[in-house]
């Protein structure tokens, strides 16, 4: 389903595709087929969810100068219960079920859109049940995985690095961004899937955009995908990196603070290692043409938290703090510790004084970045 | 007025090729790029103040350093020689040849019942892998968890080796190199290594000689290569070129096409592919070449390689999966059945693959 963002007359746009699959009829419930039941696929509880998250962060939080964001395809399979970000289910005018059919229409549209210009820019977000998960490429199963009568077992699924390949031609959006948040199956069902044809791909174009990077987050079973009512682990790392995680300081390409590919490929995995505790494993393989491009650039530089810890911290007479900011403009900081401030992104210098019996103080260079800095001194 | 000051970035490397073409970054004090290069080259001058230098290591792992640039005065950032230099195999002691062990041998590993009884001691927590058979390579053992790994010449396919850890039975291609004369440009290595989040694994790394291969292994496990992509091409064209390392070509090549930047090197990738045909890893990345291209007849060509490489074991994960999203996407509907025989094939090992893993790795402990 398409929502268009009123007021934008920009000739260069972002268009976004965004897809979330958790109801499955046809592998899992009273609807269930034979041949859907027989890959043991149920259903997932946030993956619609995570989608309109994502969606909704586009609608909301998303910019880019060169190409504000013209529109968003929403296709959205939540199972009974699951409550979709209300910013999204406001701007849909109903259900949008991701089955194959919609899911081909308004991609074909989608590429239209973002052939317009080559300066366009492409955000594509798809969750669900996954299958042929290699470090380069995914199959994401739609809402009527499993239908019957429609010829081959995979009908109701869609190829993402396929299309991504096909979007991958001259004249289409220079930059494009993809992500495939796919939970994968166990090693014996997954087996079944590997030699099975009839995924959706688009077809392919020719020649290449400038850069076209796809995140495949792969995770090893359902409870590293999402918490039961919640939203997908990577969902979560991907929208905390947009909000900052990942923010960088400007470039020779780009003036902003910004999020890039580069910027990305390091913060998920981090992110999402950092939410699993090395309880559950999911990976996050960046492949499709990787190159570096904006992904969301910040209006202002961002501000962070700054906490240095004190060792010992009952040192007496309590040592004295000076923070400054590149080593010349002081930042105001309570007289105890730990000292916390809050300042600019940045690099900064501390110093620590201290008076007798103590003797040796501290000075310490440092880079504080988003989401915020954290560390400790040592006075003796 | 501002004044200004220099800065020197230097790594402790003996390749002389990275002394020189490892990248760097230095970003001001508001985190802005004033200046990209690599290291060993000459000082730069720059304004009095903070800066943060962001330096590749050789190996692979992305450092990062705040300096104080003094006015009139140099800053100066040297890296030292990372650790996955010092784990090498050279200087290691041989301990006597384990080739080809009987039998499975039973593994100290964690039993958690027992402990919840008797308390877990430290011995007992760390699993012990065992080296059970080998293909095409001679295993020297290094220590109670490490292995040191040359080949057998000439290869005739990727060499491998088949261990147990715990209750685990993993089969590893190995990145043994049959072209050099010395076993230091030979080598490759199995280690038992501990994740940060505490999970034992085993891990393939190169001989210390192999120190683009090492380079580039880093790069990857760090998720580094997009901020080194100039090292990556000179890199694989040195281990082409100079130093005659078809499986160290082969992984900077697949990472050049993940990248988008093996297009132009068609010539070069076809005679990796044709060279050497024990390398299917080399023959994929050939054939997805050959897949874009608009004559028929070489994209007949293409399928070919493909078809027959993929009879056959991948050295690379990403070889591994390569070869699965051409077999899927191979724009020929002719070839259909083959390419769904071949599909069927690999997913032998797909399914039960490590992805972490830049060799293929592959639990066998079903088999």
């Amino acid at each position: 389903m398409l929502i268009q963002v009123p007021g934008v007359h920009a000739p260069a746009v972002t268009h976004a595709f965004v897809v979330g699959v958790s109801h499955y009829p046809f592998a899992d419930g009273p609807e269930a087929t034979a041949d859907g039941e027989s890959f043991e696929i149920t259903n997932l509880t946030g993956a619609a969810k995570s989608a309109s998250n994502i969606a909704a962060w586009l609608l909301d939080e998303y910019r880019n100068p060169d190409a504000p964001l013209a529109t968003i395809r929403v296709l959205l399979s939540p199972t009974d219960g699951e409550e979709l970000n209300p910013r999204v289910a406001g701007e849909l005018a109903g259900p949008s079920p991701a089955t194959r059919d919609s899911v081909v229409g308004e991609f074909d549209e989608f590429r239209q859109a973002c052939r317009e210009n080559p300066d366009n820019v492409a955000f594509v977000y798809f969750a669900g049940h996954g299958i042929q998960l290699n470090k380069r490429g995914a199959v994401v199963l739609l809402h009527d995985f499993g239908v019957m009568g429609k010829g081959n077992k995979l009908y109701g699924a869609i190829d993402v690095a396929g299309c991504r390949e096909a979007m991958d031609e001259n004249g289409n959006a220079h930059h494009q961004i993809w992500f495939s948040d796919a939970c994968r199956q166990l090693p014996d069902i997954a087996r079944k899937f590997e030699s099975l044809p009839g995924a959706y791909t688009a077809d392919e174009g020719n020649g290449q955009v400038d850069a076209s990077p796809l995140f495949l987050a792969s995770s090893a079973r359902e409870s590293a995908f999402a918490a039961v009512g919640g939203t997908t682990i990577f969902s979560d790392a991907l929208l905390a990196a947009l909000r900052g995680d990942a923010a960088v300081g400007p470039t020779n390409d780009c003036s902003d603070w910004h999020v890039s590919t580069t910027s990305l490929i390091r913060t998920l995995q981090r992110k999402v290692d950092a939410v699993l505790a090395g309880r559950e494993e999911q990976t996050i393989d960046p492949t499709g043409r990787v190159r570096e491009m904006v992904a969301h650039r910040f209006a202002n530089p961002p501000d962070v938290d700054i906490v240095v810890d004190l060792t010992p911290f009952d040192a007496t007479p309590i040592p004295v703090a000076e923070l400054l900011f590149n080593g010349e403009i002081p930042l105001p900081v309570d007289p105890s510790w730990p000292l916390r401030a809050r300042g600019d992104a940045g690099l900064y210098q501390l110093n620590v004084t201290v008076a007798p019996p103590l003797t040796k103080g501290a000075k310490k260079l440092f880079q504080a970045l988003p989401p915020g800095y954290q560390h400790e001194v040592t006075v003796s | 007025m501002a004044t200004s000051g220099h800065l020197n970035v230097t790594v402790d490397t003996t390749s002389s090729f990275l002394q020189t073409h490892l990248p760097y970054v230095v970003r001001n004090a508001r985190m802005a790029v004033v200046h990209t290069g690599t290291v060993g080259g000459k000082q730069i001058e720059l304004d009095e103040g903070l800066y943060s230098v962001e330096v590749t290591a050789p190996n692979g792992t992305q450092t990062t350093s705040v300096v104080h640039v003094p006015a009139n005065g140099t800053a100066r950032v040297d890296v030292p020689a990372a650790t996955a230099d010092s784990t090498g195999a050279a200087g290691i002691p041989p301990l006597g040849r384990v080739d080809r062990l009987p039998g499975l041998r039973l593994d100290r590993y964690r039993d958690l019942e027992l402990e919840g009884i008797l308390g877990g001691s430290p011995l007992d927590l760390v699993p012990v892998p065992t080296l059970l058979t080998t293909s095409d390579c001679n295993p020297r053992r290094i220590d109670i968890a490490s292995w040191e790994f040359l080949p057998d010449k000439p290869l005739e396919q990727v060499a491998t080796a088949v261990f147990t850890m715990g209750v685990r039975r993993i089969e590893m291609s190995l990145a043994v190199n049959p072209l050099p004369h010395t076993a230091d440009l030979a080598a490759c290595r199995v280690d038992r290594v501990q994740d940060p989040d505490g999970i034992y694994r085993l891990r393939m790394s190169f001989a210390a000689g192999r120190s683009l291969c090492v380079t580039m292994d880093g790069l990857l496990r760090n998720n580094s290569a997009s901020a080194a992509a100039d090292l990556l091409e000179n890199a694989t064209d040195l281990l082409w070129g100079k130093y005659e390392d078809p499986p160290g070509a082969a992984l900077g090549g697949l990472i050049l096409h993940g990248m988008g930047r093996l297009d132009e090197r068609a010539d070069w990738a076809s005679n990796l592919a044709h060279s050497f045909p024990w390398l299917p890893d080399g023959q994929i990345l050939y054939a997805a070449l050959l897949m874009k291209d608009p004559e028929q007849k070489k994209q007949s060509e293409g399928l070919e390689l493909l078809l027959s490489a993929t009879t056959r074991r991948p050295l690379y994960t990403d070889g591994l999966s390569l070869a699965m999203e051409l077999l899927r996407r191979w724009p020929d509907d002719e070839s259909l059945p083959a390419r769904t025989d071949r599909l069927t094939y690999l997913a032998s090992y797909s399914a039960y693959a490590d992805w972490d893993s830049i060799n293929l790795s592959v639990d066998v402990t079903g088999e």
